[in-house]
């Protein structure tokens, strides 16, 4: 590692520039914000304490994410709770089963959404239904999802952080955004099948 | 629609298309599939939608460590690193 590289490896300045990205990755996961505040400060004394470990093949939030994954698997396993694992790329048939037929035709077809959900009348409310569609997602695919469409991590990055391939990322996007979008139907447009 | 990929071959190029490069004619047949079917353009627009709008629409409304929990984190470090 480099003198440079060894030099930004600080805890002030990761809770500084990835602070909030870990926070909102740990409260998804843990659903509480004391928790999550604690996830976030055991991840970066393990972050420091494993520094020489840190190489500089992924990027420094990719693998403070790594970490804060498995400090809030940890979490999860003392707390009792399942850890849903949505691993296998294999299942993709199964899961796309319910959105297209045999054939490959969709069952429901999109709906046209008629009105902009994030206009300023719309906006909070749209959101609000987000967050529910998006807790709704077995876990790998909303880490998948969030931290690429919403934290604007790249898919190498957040392959890197969640310890997946590539390709097995874009399965698990394909399928959460096939799954986001029937929800947002449902419950947001709610014509689910309307042309 | 014969010989040209289906919805569902569809709908995951449309997620992949930067990961999974194909070839010119099996573009060109993505393509004509798009033009033909109104449900894979409404998901087509749907995925644009979404990298436009949702990161930005979401960032604002994002929950973020607040400066006293930052503080806390930063004492707790201090204090575990001497």
């Amino acid at each position: 590692m480099d003198e440079s590289r060894q030099l930004r490896l600080q805890p002030d300045q990761w809770l500084d520039e990835h602070g909030d990205v870990l926070y909102r990755y740990a409260l998804a996961r843990a659903g509480r914000a004391d928790v999550a505040q604690d996830l976030v400060q055991e991840t970066l004394l393990a972050a420091w304490q494993g520094r020489d470990r840190f190489q500089g093949k992924a990027s420094e939030r990719s693998w403070l994410l790594g970490i804060c994954r498995h400090k809030a698997l940890d979490h999860l396993r003392r707390a009792g709770r399942d850890v849903m694992r949505d691993n296998a790329a294999g299942a993709v048939d199964d899961a796309e089963t319910a959105y297209f037929t045999d054939k490959g035709a969709w069952r429901q077809p999109p709906a046209a959404w008629s009105t902009d959900p994030l206009s300023e009348a719309e906006a909070e409310a749209f959101l609000q239904a987000l967050q529910q569609c998006l807790s709704a997602l077995p876990e790998a695919q909303r880490d998948g999802f969030s931290l690429h469409s919403l934290e604007g991590l790249e898919p190498a990055q957040v392959s890197s952080a969640l310890n997946i391939s590539v390709n097995h990322f874009y399965v698990l996007l394909h399928r959460a955004r096939l799954a986001l979008r029937r929800c947002l139907q449902q419950r947001w447009f709610g014509r689910e099948g309307a042309s | 629609m014969m010989g040209l990929p289906s919805c569902r071959e569809v709908t995951l190029r449309l997620s992949t298309e930067y990961a999974l490069a194909g070839s010119r004619r099996r573009a060109w047949a993505i393509r004509l599939h798009l033009w033909m079917c109104r449900s894979c353009r409404r998901y087509e627009s749907y995925l644009a939608w979404m990298g436009r709008n949702l990161s930005v629409a979401v960032a604002a409304a994002a929950p973020r460590l607040s400066s006293v929990q930052r503080e806390r984190i930063r004492e707790a470090l201090r204090g575990a690193m001497r």
